[in-house]
Formats: C-alpha cells, structure tokens, sequence
C-alpha cells in the first residue's frame, strides 16, 4: 500500500482550505494535501488525470462550489473508467436532507457536516485521515 | 092545471103518464099513490092499480113513515119548496137502484099532494163509486210513494198532503191547509220559495225546485219539490199537484264532490309544479296552469290534448344534449309503470327559440279496479340549473387559481427552502472562519495579547458559539416544518427510557419520576424526540437552581388521546406571558442566567402541529411548571413518508 498517495481537496472557500490544511497538519499528514478551488478545476483534473498517475487516496467534497456544483464534479468522477473507485468523502456545511440522500446515491463513500467548532473539526481531519488513508483498502485498479 | 086548455092539459097528462121517468103523486095525507109514471110502473115493476095500494115509503125501504114526516115536514109547513135527496127504490122483485129524488108540494090547500120525481142514479152512483175506488187507490198509491205529496188549488193553497208530508214534518192536516206548507220551509229560503211558486202558478207552468223541508226531529233536509198543473177539458188548472222527493244526501254528496273537486282544482292551479295528467292512451287529460305556463303555451292549443301531437311541437334531450325519442319521454316511460324521480331534461321548442331545462317526476296511480291515471310533475330547473354551471364554471376557475397560487407557493416555498440551505452552509463557513482563527491565535499566539485582549477573544468565541447555536437551531426548526413525517407504532416507555439515556449527564443530580403507561401509540419519532427533548431540557434548565430538582414524566390515555406530562419544580414562568412562550425566539429570561435561543417551545410546538396533536402548560412563578402533549391514540393526522427510526 503506498501510503504517500494524495488526498484531494475539493474546497472553494480558502479559510476553509487554509483551516482543512491546519487540521490535517496537526496530525503530521503523510499524505500531500491537493487542492482544487472550484467544479471546474476538479473536472479539468478528472479529465486531464493519465492513466499510470498516482490516483487520490480520498476525495474530499465540498458539494457548494463555484461553476460546476460538488454533486456534478462527483458525478464525474463516478463516470469515469479508472477514477470511479476512489472513495469520495462530502465534507460540507450543508445537513440537508436532500443533499446527502442525493450525495449518497451519486456514490459518495461518507458525508460528513463540517463542525463550526476547530476542535471538532481537527477531530474531525484526524478520523478522516486516520480511516480513509490508514485503515482504508483502496480499490487498486487494474490500471496501477 | 090552471091556464091550461083542456086539450092541452089531456096531453099533459098523457105526457106524464107516458113518461119514461119515474114520476109520482102522493098524497100527502096518506102517502099512498096517487099516480105513477109508465116509466114509474116499468121500473118498480108495479102497475098503477098495485101502486095506489102502496106508499112513498113502500118503495123507499130506507124510510119509515115517521122518518118520511119528519123528512118532508119542511115541504109541509112551506119553509122549503123543493126536497132533493138520495134514496133506493126496491122493486117488485125484490131489487134496489139508487134514485135522486125531488120532491115538491103542488095542489091546493085541502088536498095536498107530492109531486116526486125520481132519476134514476145507477150509472152516476156506479161512477161515483168508480171515482171513490180510484181516489182510494190514488190515496194508497200516495201515501206508499217514497215522496212527500200534495194537491193545491188554482190559487196555490194546499187542499190536501200525504201521510208521508205529515209524518216527516210532524203537523197535522189543519195546520196544513192554505199556505199553512210555509211553516215547514226554511225561512232563509222561503221568499224565493214563494216567488217561484207564484211564477209557476202565474204560467200555469211546472214547478221544479230544490227546497229545504224542516222535519219532525227539527232538521231540514233538501226536497227536489216538482208539482204539475191538471187541467181541465177547457184547458183551465184545476188543480196542483206536488211532490217532495228526499235527495238530501244526494245534494250533500254532489256538493261535497264539487267541494273537493274545487279544492282539488285549487291546489292544482295553485301548485308551483307543474302538473300534467294522461291516461293510458296517451291522452293528456289536464294541464295544470303551471305546466301551461312552464311550456309558454296557451290552454286552447290543441296539441296538449295529446303526446304525439305534443310531440310535433316540443323537442325533448338529455342534459348533454342527445335527442330523446317519444319512447323515451318521461310520460311514456311512466305509462310503462316506471316511477321517474328528478329526471332532470332539456326541453325545447321546435317552431321557435324556445328552451328550457324540466326536472320531471310521477308515476301511474291505480284507482277503482285497473283504471288508472298518470300524472307527470315538472319543475322547472332552467335557473337552478345555470346557477349550478356557472357555479362550476367559477369553481373550475377558482381550482385553476388555487393551483397557480398552490404553484406559487411551492415556488416560494422552494426558494425558502434554499434559503434555509444557503444560511446553513454560507453563514456556517464564515463562523467556521471566526471560530477556527480565534482558536488558533488563542492557542498560537495568546502570548501576543494581554489578558484583555484574551477576554476579549473569549467574548468572540462565545459570540461565535451562540451565533452557531441559534443557526443550528433554526435550521432544525425550518427543517422540523418541511421534514415528511412517518406514522411509527411507538412504545411510550421504550421510547422515554432511551430518551433519558441521553439526559445522563444533566440529570445525574436530578430526582427524575417516569410513570409511563405501556400503551403503544402511532406517532413520528423524529418528531416526538424533539418535543420531548425539548421539554426535558427546559425542565432540567429551569430547575438548575431548585435545591432538590424533580423532574415528572407521566403518559395517560384517555378518550381516543394520549397525554405526556413533563413537571418541574423549578422557576417556572407567569401565565401573562403564557402566549410568549410557544412564539418563535421569545424568551423570558435573560441569557447568562438561562441560556437559550427562544426556539425550544416553538419546536415542540411546531412538532406536535404536524402530528395532529398540541402542546399546552400551566405554571406559577416560582413552583414550577408542567408541559402536556396531547396525541391522538390511533394514527397521526400527517401520516406519510417511510418510517425513519430515530430517538
């Protein structure tokens, strides 16, 4: 298992990307954290992602993004031949009933609210971590 | 004989003696015979000689010679001149016959005689006794006759009246006679009795007219009264004669009838319905006016005399406009025994624009043995019936706004909707942002700021926490509000004791009383768990400060409804406010005694509204406070949406 694979995040709102990287860094992350900043930036991601490249340990979703919305970008991510199986987490301010019946049913792996409180959001950052990029078989697939 | 010629009294007596009529002399003396008549001789059958023996009274058996002085004694003493009287000669043979005698005195003073001469009565006693017989059987024939009879004379007087006339009018001949009939009449009509009796008597003409006879009981009683002028052969009136005949109960009963038919006729005329009657062939014996009218035609028409005719004019369809054959028409339909109720019909005329819309009902109805009527009621519904469309019309176009309006609300609704979901996630990252960074120079550069710097950024964090609190709780609120519920059987005391699982912590120094009955009810959980939670919450959190804190959870059922009691003996609140207290945001307490964003009791509010129950609560200030959520045993009024296990 190569455990330096990436986590990807998808986040528009930089004090959100800025504290998501200080949660993760409290815990000395060995995986790098990869940003992108809106729907379109993780669709030319998805489509410009060549086979042989190392693939993304987690997804993390935000659903509320400029240009093309989280649940599009996870769509697409569902679509696609080798990206399909990488286990895609929403990580959003949204509770909504709505939101995480369709977020589940696009095949998304896990929703989690994103607590207001940093404590609970460093906590929040190391059980991610801890389950998706530790505890977590990833699908390898047949392109790796 | 004095005057006479010799010769001429020779014929005389020749005259005499040849006489076919019975002719005597008798001497007054003697009243023997002094000379009898040929015709005296051959009708007793004595010859003079045999005669001059005898005397009046020989002849005469019904006399005696005292009898006969007596008789004759005024022809003796000259107070009269004539003697006529009625008698029976016996002849020889021993045989009688009736004679009318007149008797005289003739002669001189010294010898007086009687001249009698004698008719022969026979035939006028046999006619006489004709007409008695006759009288007798008319009287017989009278008195058994059923009507009352009478005989008046020329003038009008009544001369005679049957037994039958006594007998019910309980008088007697006398009082009868003359106009005596006017006290039987009833007075109210007798004037008019009079006038036309005296008319007939004036014209000689019939008399018929229906009167009023009182009877013996004292009632009167109608009496057609006829009475027919005999004549004589001269043509004058002799006589009336009269009859009464008894048609009291005859008159009654016709009046009655015509009484009833009247009354008939007026309900008929009178109805609102209109009303048609036909018998079995079709032929439309009566229109009533309200029928005429409803049909805008005249009573003189002729073709309301029958269907077919009818027909010609008047065109008959359903309410949805199909032509309906004469087989189908109501009164058709009805002579085949069919009892119509409200067939509610367009009704149109042929010639002209004419249309209306009929509701028709009737049936045949049966009288005496097999004769029967059928009547067609029609009313119409013309108004009644435009009023109903265009009450449809308005009710398809107040549908047609409803659902625009139904529409633009669910429009509203849903941008609500994203509203709610924009505060939950864009005014949540920002205060993500406040929080995160103030946690971090806290944390990172607290050696920066000096203890009123650090006060102050504790201030923000708490700002920051009551901000997230009170967005969290008005998201739980709108979502509460737009959530589907489920209809869950749930059992009460499962349900509270995982409940007070979560209350652990807070209650640990709290007396917590849970009497629950085990009746299960149907209601959201989801929905359910807040109200209850909220209500526990509120009773530990206003008894924070009570010395030995009781909290009271009780579940009844009673008529058709369950009832969950939360008592607290804490602060509680006074009942002016009471209406404050379910109100959205509305608190009653400052914030750092009682924290709190003032939406609790609204949710609990709100929940049970969309569970088809209610909230209410009795408190005092300081002596706690009891909350009651009433549920309705069987079933929520929203019940849809899969059940969602929660609590």
């Amino acid at each position: 298992m190569n455990i330096t694979l990436p986590i990807l995040l998808i986040e528009d709102n930089p004090m959100d990307v800025d504290l998501t990287r200080r949660a993760f860094i409290r815990h000395n992350l060995a995986n790098p954290l990869e940003v992108l900043r809106d729907g379109q930036e993780a669709l030319d991601f998805i489509v410009g992602w060549r086979t042989g490249e190392p693939a993304p340990s987690v997804i993390l979703l935000d659903l509320k993004l400029p240009k093309v919305s989280g649940l599009e970008v996870l769509r697409n991510i569902r679509a696609h031949p080798n990206l399909g199986t990488v286990p895609v987490v929403v990580l959003t301010s949204s509770a909504e009933d709505a939101d995480i019946h369709e977020a589940y049913a696009m095949g998304a792996n896990s929703y989690i609210v994103k607590p207001v409180d940093f404590e609970k959001f460093i906590d929040v950052a190391r059980q991610i971590e801890l389950y998706w990029t530790v505890l977590n078989m990833p699908c390898f697939s047949k392109h790796v | 004989m004095a005057g006479l010629t010799e010769n001429a009294q020779a014929r005389l007596a020749a005259i005499l003696e040849q006489s076919l009529n019975e002719i005597y002399l008798v001497n007054a003396q003697t009243l023997r015979f002094e000379f009898a008549s040929n015709g005296a001789q051959r009708n007793l059958g004595h010859d003079l000689d045999s005669m001059r023996m005898m005397t009046l009274f020989d002849i005469q058996p019904q006399f005696d010679e005292a009898a006969f002085r007596i008789l004759v004694d005024p022809l003796v003493n000259g107070e009269q001149e004539i003697l006529v009287f009625e008698t029976m000669h016996l002849r020889a043979d021993g045989t009688c016959y009736p004679v009318e005698v007149h008797l005289q005195r003739v002669g001189n003073p010294r010898q007086t005689e009687f001249l009698a001469i004698i008719l022969d009565i026979t035939t006028r006693r046999r006619a006489e006794l004709a007409l008695r017989e006759s009288e007798a059987r008319f009287r017989v024939i009278v008195n058994t006759i059923p009507q009352l009879a009478w005989i008046a004379e020329p003038d009008g007087t009544r001369s005679w009246h049957n037994q039958r006339w006594y007998d019910y009018t309980g008088t007697i001949p006398e009082e009868m006679k003359g106009c005596g009939w006017h006290k039987v009449h009833d007075p109210e009509f007798l004037p008019k009795v009079i006038k036309r009796w005296n008319d007939a008597l004036a014209a000689e003409q019939a008399f018929d007219m229906d009167v009023r006879l009182r009877g013996v009981d004292g009632q009167y009683r109608i009496f057609l009264t006829r009475a027919e002028p005999l004549k004589n052969a001269e043509g004058r009136v002799v006589q009336w004669f009269g009859t009464n005949t008894d048609v009291n109960d005859q008159r009654l009963g016709e009046q009655a009838r015509r009484e009833t038919e009247k009354q008939l006729q007026v309900v008929m005329e009178n109805m609102s319905e209109g009303l048609v009657v036909s018998d079995f062939s079709r032929k439309l014996l009566h229109w009533n006016s309200a029928a005429l009218k409803m049909h805008d035609v005249g009573n003189a028409e002729e073709l309301l005399s029958n269907l077919q005719t009818f027909a010609q004019m008047f065109e008959l369809s359903t309410i949805d406009g199909a032509i309906l054959p004469i087989e189908q028409w109501p009164l058709t339909r009805i002579l085949q025994d069919e009892h119509l109720h409200d067939l509610e019909l367009r009704i149109r005329r042929i010639d002209r624009d004419w249309a209306r819309i009929f509701s028709y009902s009737g049936a045949v109805s049966y009288y005496d043995d097999g004769k029967g009527l059928a009547f067609l009621t029609i009313k119409d519904i013309t108004e009644r019936k435009y009023a109903e469309e265009a009450l449809r019309d308005a009710k398809i176009n107040l549908e047609y706004k409803v659902s625009q309006r139904t529409s633009q609300l669910v429009a509203k609704s849903k941008e609500l909707e994203n509203f709610c979901y924009s505060v939950s996630h864009d005014l949540r990252a920002p205060l993500r942002g406040i929080a995160g960074y103030t946690r971090l120079l806290l944390e990172s550069h607290s050696e920066c700021l000096d203890e009123e710097g650090r006060g102050f950024l504790k201030n923000v964090r708490l700002a920051t926490k009551n901000m997230t609190d009170l967005i969290e709780d008005l998201l739980s609120y709108s979502k509460l509000e737009r959530r589907k519920l489920s209809t869950t059987a749930v059992s009460l005391p499962v349900f509270i004791s995982k409940l007070l699982d979560q209350f652990q912590d807070a209650t640990r120094n709290v007396r917590v009383i849970v009497d629950v009955d085990d009746f299960p009810i149907r209601a959201d959980p989801e929905g359910l768990t807040i109200a209850l939670r909220n209500l526990i919450d509120n009773a530990l959190k206003f008894s924070i400060y009570t010395p030995e804190p009781v909290v009271e959870i009780l579940a009844r059922a009673a008529d058709g409804y369950c009832v969950l009691s939360v008592r607290d003996n804490g602060i509680g609140f006074d009942m002016r406010f009471y209406d404050k207290i379910f109100e959205i945001f509305q608190r009653l307490h400052r914030a750092e005694d009682y924290p709190g964003t003032g939406i609790g009791l609204a949710m609990v509010q709100k929940a049970m509204e969309r569970m088809g129950g209610r909230v209410w609560a009795e408190s005092k200030l300081g002596a706690g406070a009891v909350f009651y959520l009433q549920l309705p045993l069987s079933g929520t009024a929203e019940a849809t949406g899969p059940a969602i296990n929660s609590a």
